[in-house]
């Protein structure tokens, strides 16, 4: 079953029409993202760690990092700091996805236990817990890298967050693998809250440390910041599924926002695509009502000026994030077919 | 050469800058200045009045850091800030071509209905998110409102910019855009 097929656009042009029709609707992300003018350099250095991290070992790996175009995300939403925190951005990016592709993609998408394989190797080696007897996959080897240089930047609670998120997205992806094998759809409301997990959102995590900010666990805890956290994960989930529903057609993969919701709604694809596309509009909606709800939250606790801008650049990468993704979609070739 | 009030003012400007007292200023405060100037207006980084604010404070940081920066090492201590803000801004000519813009897309930041004057709410918002406290906030408004109409015009509030950071004169309300001077 493909895409062109069912009467939808090819990928690019709904990469494209996300960006148009979104930017134009909404003042929030009307301007361009400040893009990093060393972003080619970026993309460069990333490509070569990822070969010394075992990730990239020939032409077809090789060619999967350069469709992912990591890079052009970290180009953006760390388009004002230092090179070295843009470019562990990148790799933590890169790793991210090609992540995702050894949990979601062949045989091993179908097999949940394959799944808890690779998350034990990548918890284990985070935890700094892998044997000696036991090779080290380079996806763990390669996570263990990136949280040596993460962890000196970070605040003390940092940790113990991330890695609470990181198994959030190993039950979704659990699960996901479990519905494949038995080639179950998931209902809408299950598939809403496994997505908001599985996208990655240790990813938002991430920023803190990048930034060398903290956010402190009361504002951390407090209702916008959850929101603004949520309604991120969810944008980037969803506008994520818009563009890769091609790709998840050709592979029939039923784990897609656009093709849950067809299913129980009994609609063509088109017109879920369509009210997919309006749940997005109101969700940045919900993301932009979060960031004006943090001034008030900032002053309620009596942040310091150091605490107070630390976390306000961390919710101004977020809140760039709605943009910043929409325009790294249109950039990378990720979900387009392989030519 | 700097007068002794140029002098005190400037102080001032670099510890707004300075929140975490490394005793140097480096491209991130300036960063972190305009993100809390747009958390405190709700204002969204990639909105054209969000972009304008970023733009305009990189341009700042570029402005500064092309004077100066003997140490080479990305930061400006506290004579290089000075110097910097001297050559480009006081005695030099990038005040309208660099700081004013800066300074202009605060004042339309803090002008957040359009129609031209700030009131009193939404200038103590901008106080706060330079460090003023709000004692000091109401004083400067006092101050700034020349009319008593409890509003300050975009066009006065820049003005008292220029006083501010680059005036010489020791009456200017200017001056008290911080508070007592």
């Amino acid at each position: 079953m493909t895409a062109l097929a069912l009467g939808m656009p090819e990928t690019s042009t709904v990469d494209r029409s996300l960006l148009v029709r979104l930017s134009s609707r909404l003042p929030a992300i009307a301007a361009p993202c400040r893009v990093r003018p060393d972003v080619d350099r970026l993309g460069r250095d990333t490509m070569d760690w990822a070969v010394d991290a075992g990730l990239v070992y020939d032409e077809r790996t090789a060619t999967r990092l350069r469709r992912i175009r990591p890079e052009q995300l970290a180009a953006r939403a760390f388009a004002d700091f230092k090179y070295d925190d843009a470019l562990l951005a990148a790799q933590w990016f890169a790793w991210t996805m090609l992540f995702d592709d050894e949990l979601d993609e062949g045989a091993r998408g179908r097999v949940p236990e394959a799944v808890d394989a690779v998350y034990a190797d990548v918890i284990a080696a985070l935890h700094g817990s892998a044997t000696a007897d036991r090779e080290v996959s380079p996806i763990a080897s390669a996570a263990s890298g990136l949280w040596v240089r993460t962890i000196p930047r970070a605040g003390p609670a940092w940790p113990r967050r991330f890695i609470a998120e990181l198994l959030k997205h190993y039950s979704a992806c659990r699960g996901a693998a479990a519905d494949r094998r038995i080639g179950r759809m998931p209902g809408v409301v299950e598939y809403r809250e496994a997505r908001s997990a599985d996208i990655g959102i240790f990813l938002v995590n991430l920023i803190e440390p990048l930034v060398r900010a903290e956010v402190p666990q009361a504002l951390f805890d407090s209702e916008p910041w959850q929101v603004l956290r949520a309604s991120t994960a969810d944008v980037v989930a969803w506008c994520n599924d818009i563009a890769s529903l091609p790709k998840e057609l050709a592979s029939e993969d039923v784990h897609n926002y656009v093709r849950v919701i067809a299913h129980a709604e009994g609609i063509a694809l088109p017109e879920a695509a369509e009210w997919l596309f309006e749940r997005i509009v109101e969700r940045i909606g919900d993301m932009f009502g979060a960031g004006r709800a943090l001034d008030g939250e900032l002053r309620r606790l009596g942040l310091d000026q150091r605490t107070a801008r630390g976390v306000s650049k961390v919710a101004c990468i977020l809140l760039g994030t709605a943009r910043g993704q929409l325009e790294w979609l249109l950039a990378a070739s990720r979900y387009r077919p392989v030519p | 050469m700097t007068t002794e009030l140029q002098d005190r003012k400037l102080e001032r400007g670099f510890a707004q800058l300075d929140v975490d007292g490394s005793g140097h200023i480096e491209r991130e405060d300036i960063v972190g200045l305009g993100a809390r100037l747009l958390v405190a207006f709700g204002e969204s980084p990639t909105s054209v009045k969000g972009r304008s604010i970023i733009d305009r404070f990189e341009a700042l940081w570029t402005a500064l850091a092309a004077q100066v920066d003997v140490d080479d090492d990305g930061r400006l201590s506290p004579e290089e800030y000075r110097q910097a803000m001297t050559t480009a801004f006081i005695d030099g000519p990038d005040f309208d071509r660099v700081f004013r813009p800066a300074a202009l897309a605060i004042c339309e930041l803090c002008d957040v209905d359009g129609d031209g004057v700030v009131g009193a709410k939404e200038f103590h918002a901008a106080q706060n998110a330079f460090g003023t406290s709000p004692d000091d906030a109401a004083a400067a408004f006092g101050r700034l409102d020349t009319d008593g109409s409890g509003t300050l015009t975009v066009d006065e509030l820049v003005d008292a910019t220029r006083d501010f950071y680059t005036g010489d004169e020791p009456d200017a309300v200017g001056n008290w855009l911080f508070g007592p001077p």
